[in-house]
């Protein structure tokens, strides 16, 4: 049991962050996710993270899109050789994220990305940090972590997988799930040349 | 080809002989050549931000090259004008005019004047082909190096009659330095025609003593946008901003397209044209006509579109928020006591109206002077009026 | 509506080497406004931090962060030289960074017409645009769900909806509008 609650501590202490920098380390890998030459995004996405602020309340949200419609990979622009790596024909990511901005304190989670498969069925992935308070769902530490990724056609598919998720930031849950649909170096955060570099003694 | 909206550059005023040169209704630039022509020789032009007054500097020294050495001096470019001194004046213009003498009208120059100007940093060794050899040793007053440019280069040049454009001295601030500044364009030799943009403050007698005997001040007004008079106005906007984004004028005239395309084709490019032409009938009549306030809004629009979107032109909800941008610009810029004063005297002549708030509003443009065949009268910007009365505490 | 970031990216690439004000609320604001004018830009625009108008001009290909030591002092400056960026033309703008009712503001309106003309319609406060409007909010969502935020999350907390990507947006969206 111990390692369950050990991480359910984990995703517990992961809250704890400013939003304005959170979204600043989003905004970043927006913008390598929307540079040439190999984007994936439509360029200034990083603009399209859009800030709310709940007047007179320390409520603050993030949202890909004014609408948190997400945005769509754009996937028929890769290279060709990239695109080759693509198991999907389309496919959108959405980023939510709440905030309590006085208490330092990531709220809500909640980044997406829908496809379609080559053979038009559906995909999906999407890792939830439910909302501070309520992260106890399911049955328990184990079977439905506070942190956690959906993966399968749709969401509410059975079975309902939810794999644990370690804790990471915001900026790098967006890094992964992309590196899922475009499974090419260009999108590797941490590709194993320097991962091992960076393993050396010094 | 995508369009390059970037190319808008409202901050950019067009250089002489530059391409794109659109005529504002007022003819303003070929009215300031007449005048000179017919015996006025200082001028001063006055005008809102953003009217035009560089690209008529640059325009009229354009016109006046035929008949005079038309040396246009961008002192904004080279000098911080709050600390521009008289001297500083007198030396840059010296030194623009030995520049123009030996890189555009191939004239050679003596060394006597060339050395020191090179000296004092306001002429580029580059022009060192077009000095001639001898004894350089000469030191001399500033006043006197530029009367010495005069005195050479009218005498060597084959239009004889100097005109001098200063731009940028709008800029100057209302003080004693300021006054001497102004002083110092009563400095140049008689046989030189000046026109010089200045501050409104000159308009309304602030620092007259200063000024050359004789001067006139000529005011660029901000085209009519609005109503039956407006026409004229909402072309010239249009016209700019095609030339920019290098399109045919009359790529924003529905009546335009003709050919041999049938109805159902025609129909939906009609629609689009039309579509375009609305937005900038409204971008042109929230401008106030003012050129540079037209493009902000239009490039701002377009931002938004290809941010937003990607797409290659704006629509309604993008120029809607470019405007909200501009009277958020004009709202923070709004003092104690604007917004009664500004409804006081909205359509009135404005001569009761506190001489330094009318200067600052009408230096920005929060205020246009609209020219009736009565007189003036004052014209609250359509951006402004909005805001008036909406508890902003203007 | 205005969505913040899309307002301040299109100032910072409305007017090639024009001039760009982003407003902030308070000095550790500022800070954190200027880091993410740098999060926004393209890599290319090489942003830089200065306190100076000369040291600003002297970089024309790169974007400068102007971050005053003394606000007026720098607008008064910005208003004397704006035109050195004409020449040579400037390709990455100028971005300063102004208190909400400092002495920067004060200054572009009352002494700065030519500074203030530039920037108009670039001059951008993001915190102020980032404040939803609640109500409107609201009245969309209890347009789009069929109910207002408090009424939809009772079913869902109950785990009655379907998890769907769809319901989980709107969850997301209602619990931000959710008035205790």
């Amino acid at each position: 049991m111990n390692p369950w609650l050990d991480l359910y501590r984990q995703h517990g202490a992961l809250r704890a962050m400013n939003d304005r920098e959170a979204a600043n380390e989003v905004r970043r890998v927006l913008r390598k996710l929307s540079e040439k030459p190999y984007a994936v995004l439509r360029g200034d996405a990083p603009a399209r993270l859009v800030e709310g602020r709940v007047p007179r309340s320390d409520t603050v949200q993030y949202t890909l899109g004014r609408e948190r419609e997400g945005e769509a990979l754009e996937l028929e622009d890769l290279p060709f050789p990239l695109q080759e790596a693509v198991a999907l024909r389309s496919a959108r990511l959405a980023v939510l994220l709440r905030f309590n901005r006085r208490a330092e304190r990531l709220q809500e989670m909640n980044i997406m990305l829908s496809g379609v498969r080559r053979d038009a069925s559906p995909w999906a992935v999407a890792v939830h940090l439910p909302p501070d308070g309520q992260d106890r769902d399911g049955l328990g530490a184990c079977g439905h972590a506070a942190l956690h990724c959906h993966i399968g056609p749709t969401l509410d598919a059975k079975p309902k997988v939810r794999v644990p998720f370690p804790p990471l930031r915001p900026a790098q849950v967006v890094e992964w799930a992309v590196s899922q649909v475009v499974p090419t170096a260009e999108f590797e955060p941490a590709p194993w040349p320097r991962v091992e570099a960076m393993l050396q003694p010094t | 080809m995508a369009l390059n909206w970037k190319a808008l550059a409202p901050h950019r005023p067009l250089d002489p002989g530059e391409p794109g040169y659109i005529s504002p209704p007022s003819g303003y630039a070929e009215r300031l050549a007449r005048l000179l022509a017919t015996g006025a020789s200082t001028i001063l032009v006055g005008g809102p931000v953003g009217v035009g007054k560089s690209t008529e500097l640059a325009r009229l020294a354009a016109l006046l090259q035929g008949s005079r050495v038309a040396c246009l001096v961008q002192l904004d470019r080279r000098e911080n004008i709050r600390q521009l001194t008289p001297d500083q004046l007198l030396l840059r213009v010296a030194g623009k005019l030995v520049a123009l003498a030996i890189g555009s009208l191939g004239l050679q120059v003596s060394p006597s004047l060339a050395a020191p100007l090179m000296k004092a940093g306001v002429l580029s060794e580059k022009f060192s082909s077009g000095v001639e050899s001898g004894p350089i040793s000469f030191t001399a007053s500033p006043v006197a190096l530029v009367r010495a440019a005069i005195g050479e280069i009218s005498r060597r040049s084959t239009q004889g009659r100097i005109a001098l454009l200063l731009d940028g001295l709008e800029k100057l601030p209302q003080s004693p330095q300021s006054y001497e500044v102004l002083a110092s364009l009563g400095q140049f030799d008689d046989a030189v025609d000046i026109v010089a943009v200045v501050p409104w403050f000159v308009a309304f007698g602030v620092a007259e003593d200063s000024l050359p005997p004789g001067s006139r001040f000529i005011p660029l007004p901000a085209p009519a946008v609005d109503g039956p008079a407006g026409a004229a106005g909402q072309q010239f906007l249009f016209d700019i901003l095609a030339g920019r984004l290098g399109l045919p004028s009359e790529s924003f005239d529905p009546a335009a397209i003709t050919g041999t395309l049938g109805g159902a084709e025609r129909a939906p490019l009609v629609n689009a044209v039309t579509e375009r032409r609305n937005l900038l009938l409204a971008a042109a009549k929230w401008s106030g006509g003012l050129p540079r306030t037209f493009l902000q809004l239009m490039a701002d629009a377009a931002q938004y579109a290809q941010i937003r979107r990607g797409d290659e032109w704006p629509d309604e909800r993008d120029l809607a928020d470019a405007v909200a941008d501009q009277k958020d610009s004009f709202r923070r810029m709004l003092l104690p006591g604007d917004s009664a004063a500004l409804q006081r005297y909205d359509g009135t002549d404005g001569r009761e109206m506190e001489l330094d708030r009318k200067i600052r509003l009408l230096a920005r443009g929060v205020l246009l002077e609209r020219q009736l065949a009565t007189g003036y009268l004052m014209d609250i910007h359509p951006l402004v009026r909005p805001l008036l009365g909406d508890g902003t505490g203007a | 509506m205005r969505e913040p970031g899309v307002a301040l990216a299109g100032a910072l690439a409305r007017d090639e080497g024009g001039l760009t004000i982003v407003t902030c609320p308070d000095l550790d604001l500022r800070d954190w406004l200027v880091k993410e004018v740098e999060s926004l830009v393209p890599t290319g625009a090489a942003p830089f931090r200065t306190t100076s108008v000369a040291e600003a001009l002297r970089e024309p290909n790169r974007m400068a962060l102007l971050i005053p030591s003394d606000e007026a002092e720098v607008v008064r400056d910005l208003d004397a030289c704006r035109d050195q960026a004409l020449d040579p033309p400037r390709t990455q703008p100028i971005v300063l960074f102004l208190l909400r009712h400092g002495d920067g503001h004060r200054t572009l309106a009352t002494e700065a017409p030519s500074a203030w003309s530039w920037a108009s319609g670039n001059d951008v406060d993001p915190e102020e645009l980032a404040e939803l409007d609640v109500d409107a909010e609201r009245a969309a969502f209890t347009d789009e769900a069929g109910a207002p935020p408090e009424d939809w999350l009772v079913p869902w907390r109950a785990g009655q909806l379907p998890r769907s990507q769809e319901n989980y947006t709107r969850a997301f969206w209602a619990m931000t509008l959710e008035q205790p």
